[in-house]
């Protein structure tokens, strides 16, 4: 009885190896050996006998995957039948200790043969690749990109990071929705704080009439113009709450006489004129950070190679998508400005490979040939790819902290948006409008909408069918977005997505006690360790948080989201960092 | 930095209450979305799951005393976990029972890995043997609910395997009690009371046979679940297909533990011939309790290291001692103690283990830094 249950163990692990090709007899003969009193004969006829079936059935697989060549099929059987009958008639007077000895030498020679191979392999990928790109590694040797290369082949090189984390993408709700227009609302409030750096001054007086696209707040320092979104009569400048925090707004009612004023369209312009023009229109990064773009193109650096930021990673939102399937021309002229202004060698526009419409109308205006700097890369469906540092990391290899700057290394990143921003900024118009989703499962028609800045929330969602048993209005994403209370805020240029989250999606669960699973750590694409940061941080060490990476944090969300605890880890890291940049001032 | 401040904040607004379908309004730091069926109790209902395989063969090996033992583990460690929630908030109303962290429910993961990892009869007074036995259960959990996890701050803090340090106060008390039991078996025959690896290290010669019924479970062992390799194996792949622990770790363990015996037995007893050297490495490997610990005790979250360098210390580590424990002292227990051990030195693996950030560099190399300062300033 034991017996056959031995006999049954070594026919499953046999049959396991054997099926993926690497040969059940090599397992079967010292199993058979080891375990059972049998010879090696015996063993040998064994694996033979056994090795019939076995290997009809794995044939007939292979077949069915197309994995066998036909072609030399009589030119290995013929031989091998013939000479394995003369192998059989001399065995049978080898004894068993030889046979077992010449088996066991012919493994090994096998093995060391595979290894050999393997090596001389390695090396000859090693020197071919380190060759190719002397040019990359100028900065020292990326010894991962190295061997990622030779160990996952070239498709695998450069699309993706370490870490992250699969959400639900949910993009479904919105991503076949074309761009519509949203026609001027009666209000709009325009903060005059839309980017990064100091609020904008406004130039406008109450009573006074202005047309679309009119300057009405000028850029302080680094900042940025900000323009009337629509036609009419200012009615006030008030201070009023913005999704993160509190800014001047200028309200301009509706006249609907549809007035308007742009600038003048520029042909085949010149690096300093795009910067100009990019500066005087107030484009920002519109991914979310609002950093003013002019201020970034006016870099010292060499830069070799702008990337254009399409991977939009978070969950629902499309209007990036829809950009790129409706405006892929505009989007790619928009890039070869920006590539120009700072006389970038290369364009890559980065898009995450669950959006192949995208790719697929990006590639098409490609494909005529015209714009030969231009390449559209697919990188790997994962949360955050989307992130300036990850995605540099993803297309070019370089590894660039969270506290650095990209140009260092001859990179720059912008938003898909921002791309068709300059675009039509060249063509004369301000960026005074931008292109929203207004989505969730809250919303009972979710929406790709043109949204003049200004625009009330609660405009677009009575616009795009009403408001169906929200809990949480976020202004943004839902993993970087901005809860808000009210929806009487104003979109901004920044503001890319409008969601409505109802009771079953949104996260209103209580905290629990960390259970110390390390769930955060795998996720966090920073390689922190968010659970000690939090830990530290609450204890009033702040020390240890930083040793754990607290400033090397990009806020994404990941390791709050795998959390099974559900801790607030984001908010409480989040803190940490606004502490220790406090005291690295005060010092 | 009040601890209010810090804590998801939800906050009510009163915004729009007259309109139909509006829901009250919440206000909540990002990320807005968590994943879906994931929770601190998912995650332990997971390893209850994983854990039932094993259950089941115990007491279809060691009979019904089995069932019990784990009936009355869980409920002692759910109710002493209660018990302290409730004494320390000095209230026993229904609020405070509700609000308790029993209902992680990880307290049950412990009481049926205490219960596990006990033998079937444990007799203290022979005239009425079950009393033993009800009298190990309750006082497994206590040390283990209330010293070792309640006391220490509760889930996630606990220094070591709550049930491990059961198990080996216990058998520090009754060591004598400790007496391995023949199995049942399946059809089989019964092999005797002793464990093989109480044995002499020098005269143990396993055949196949043995090493197949060390695999079944047809064994007598000093704790009842540790014996059916196939249910542990279950659980196992169980556990890694809903990524509740690292698959990687109980790896780690095994095959330190495979290096180690193999080495130190070959260098102590280097007369045996190879072929059965490799059995008693096999033999090593399927006893004791070792695929059981790797599987469900030296995985616990909270003493665990946090990185994947600090996974392979601790699981080589765990090995390393627990042969060094069976060769050298002869003592069956090794595989708890060793846990044991390196949970307590896991917090300094996780201090000086930790991962760099990404695209760090050192500050010596760093060019910038003069410009960083100017800017400080
Ligand atoms: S610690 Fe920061 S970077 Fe890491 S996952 Fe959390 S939010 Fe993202
Ligand atoms: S994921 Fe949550 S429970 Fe797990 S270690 Fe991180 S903070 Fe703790």
């Amino acid at each position: 009885m034991s017996a056959i249950i031995i006999y049954i163990i070594i026919g499953i692990a046999g049959g396991i190896i054997g099926g993926m090709g690497m040969g059940g007899g090599t397992l079967l003969i010292p199993l058979l050996t080891l375990f059972t009193s049998a010879e090696q004969h015996l063993a040998q006829s064994v694996n033979l006998i056994a090795f019939i079936p076995m290997s009809v059935v794995a044939l007939g697989i292979h077949i069915k995957n197309k994995l066998v060549d036909f072609k030399y099929f009589w030119w290995i059987s013929v031989p091998a039948v013939i000479t394995s009958a003369i192998g059989a008639f001399f065995v049978k007077d080898v004894q068993s200790k030889v046979l077992k000895i010449c088996f066991g030498a012919f493994l090994i020679a096998l093995g060391v043969l595979q290894l050999i191979f393997i090596v001389v392999d390695i090396v000859k990928k090693y020197k071919k690749i380190k060759k190719n790109n002397q040019n990359d590694f100028s900065k020292g040797t990326n010894y991962v990109k190295i061997y990622k290369t030779i160990f996952l082949g070239e498709k695998y090189m450069q699309n993706t990071f370490k870490h992250g984390i699969h959400p639900d993408g949910k993009k479904y709700l919105s991503e076949n929705a074309e761009i519509e227009s949203f026609p001027d609302p009666q209000f709009v409030y325009i903060p005059v704080q839309q980017h990064s750096g100091p609020p904008s001054e406004p130039v406008v007086t109450i009573g006074e009439k202005v047309k679309a696209g009119q300057l009405i707040a000028k850029a302080q320092g680094r900042g940025c113009n900000v323009f009337a979104s629509i036609a009419g009569v200012v009615k006030g400048i008030e201070k009023r709450p913005t999704a993160t925090g509190k800014c001047d707004h200028i309200i301009i009612e509706n006249d609907f006489s549809g007035d308007r004023q742009f600038f003048t369209k520029l042909v085949d312009p010149s690096r300093e004129e795009i910067i100009e023009r990019v500066t005087e229109a107030g484009i920002v990064g519109m991914g979310g950070a609002g950093f003013p773009v002019g201020a970034k193109l006016k870099t010292d650096n060499k830069i070799k190679t702008f990337i254009i930021n399409g991977a939009e990673c978070e969950p629902y939102i499309t209007c990036d998508y829809r950009l790129m399937v409706e405006h892929p021309e505009e989007i790619i002229k928009g890039s070869l400005y920006l590539a120009k202004a700072v006389n970038a060698e290369n364009v890559v526009i980065a898009v995450e490979d669950n959006k192949p419409k995208g790719i697929d109308s990006l590639n098409g205006v490609l494909s005529s040939g015209k714009y030969p700097n231009v390449e559209v890369r697919a990188l790997k469906t994962k949360y955050p790819q989307g992130d300036a540092k990850k995605l540099i990391y993803s297309v070019t290899g370089y590894k660039i902290s969270a506290t650095r700057r990209s140009n260092e290394f001859g990179v720059l990143v912008n938003n898909i948006h921002t791309a068709f921003s300059v675009y039509t900024a060249i063509e004369g118009l301000p960026s005074y409008s931008r292109v929203m989703t207004v989505t969730g499962e809250a919303i009972n028609n979710p929406k790709n909408l043109i949204v003049p800045n200004g625009t009330l929330f609660s405009d677009l969602i009575d616009f795009c069918g009403g408001n169906n048993g929200a809990v949480e209005i976020i202004s943004g994403g839902p993993m970087t977005g901005f809860g808000v209370l009210s929806d009487k805020i104003a979109t901004t240029k920044t503001t890319g997505c409008l969601l409505l989250l109802p009771r079953k999606e949104a996260w209103l669960d209580k905290p629990g006690p960390c259970i110390n699973c390390g769930r955060c750590a795998r996720a966090c694409p920073s390689l922190l360790m968010p659970m000690y940061i939090d830990l530290y941080y609450k204890n009033g060490n702040l020390d240890l948080a930083e040793k754990y990476g607290a400033l090397h944090c990009i806020e994404c969300g990941s390791c709050a989201f795998v959390c099974p605890a559900k801790r607030p880890l984001v908010a409480s890291i989040k803190q940490a960092k606004a502490k220790l940049k406090e005291r690295s001032k005060k010092k | 930095m009040s601890e209010s401040e810090n804590i998801k904040n939800i906050q009510n607004s009163s915004n729009n209450p007259n309109e139909n379908n509006t829901e009250q309004l919440y206000i909540t730091s990002a990320p807005h979305i968590t994943k879906k069926g994931n929770s601190t109790r998912r995650v332990m209902i997971d390893v209850l799951i994983a854990l039932c395989p094993s259950a089941i063969a115990a007491i279809y090996y060691f009979g019904y005393m089995v069932a019990i033992n784990i009936v009355l583990c869980c409920v002692s460690c759910f109710g002493f976990e209660l018990l302290y929630n409730c004494i320390k908030e000095k209230k026993f109303d229904k609020e405070t029972v509700q609000s308790a962290s029993v209902w992680d429910l990880s307290c049950l993961v412990t009481g049926v890995i205490l219960a596990l990892n006990l033998p079937t009869s444990f007799v203290i007074w022979e005239k009425v043997p079950i009393l033993g036995m009800i009298i190990a259960d309750i006082l497994g959990s206590l040390v283990a609910i209330i010293i070792v996890k309640m006391l220490f701050g509760g889930i996630g803090r606990n220094f070591a395997n709550p049930a491990a340090v059961g198990r080996i106060f216990l058998f520090l008390c009754f060591a004598s009690a400790f007496k391995a039991v023949a199995a049942d078996g399946i059809g089989l025959e019964p092999t005797t009371g002793a464990t093989w690896l109480s044995q002499g290290i020098a005269d143990r010669p396993v055949n196949a046979k043995q090493l197949l019924d060390m695999f079944l479970g047809n064994v007598g062992s000093a704790s009842v679940g540790e014996t059916c390799v196939p249910a542990i194996l279950l659980g196992y792949i169980y556990l890694c297909i809903r990524k509740v622990i690292d698959w990687k770790l109980p790896l780690y363990i095994v095959g330190s533990v495979a290096v180690f015996s193999l080495l130190f037995e070959g260098l102590i007893v280097s007369h045996l011939p190879a072929k059965e050297l490799f059995m008693n490495m096999l033999a090593n490997i399927l006893s004791g309790g070792l695929l059981f610990g790797a599987v469900f005790m030296a995985t616990d979250y909270a003493t665990s290291p946090n990185t994947a360098i600090g996974l392979v210390i601790y699981g080589i580590a765990i090995g390393f001692i627990t042969v060094l424990i069976r060769v050298f002292a002869s003592y069956p227990e090794g595989m708890s103690f060793a846990i044991v051990i390196m949970n307590i030195i896991t917090p300094l693996i996780d201090k000086y283990i930790y991962p760099k950030p990404f695209g760090f560099v050192k500050e010596k190399k760093n060019k910038n830094k003069p410009e960083t300062k100017e800017a400080a300033k």
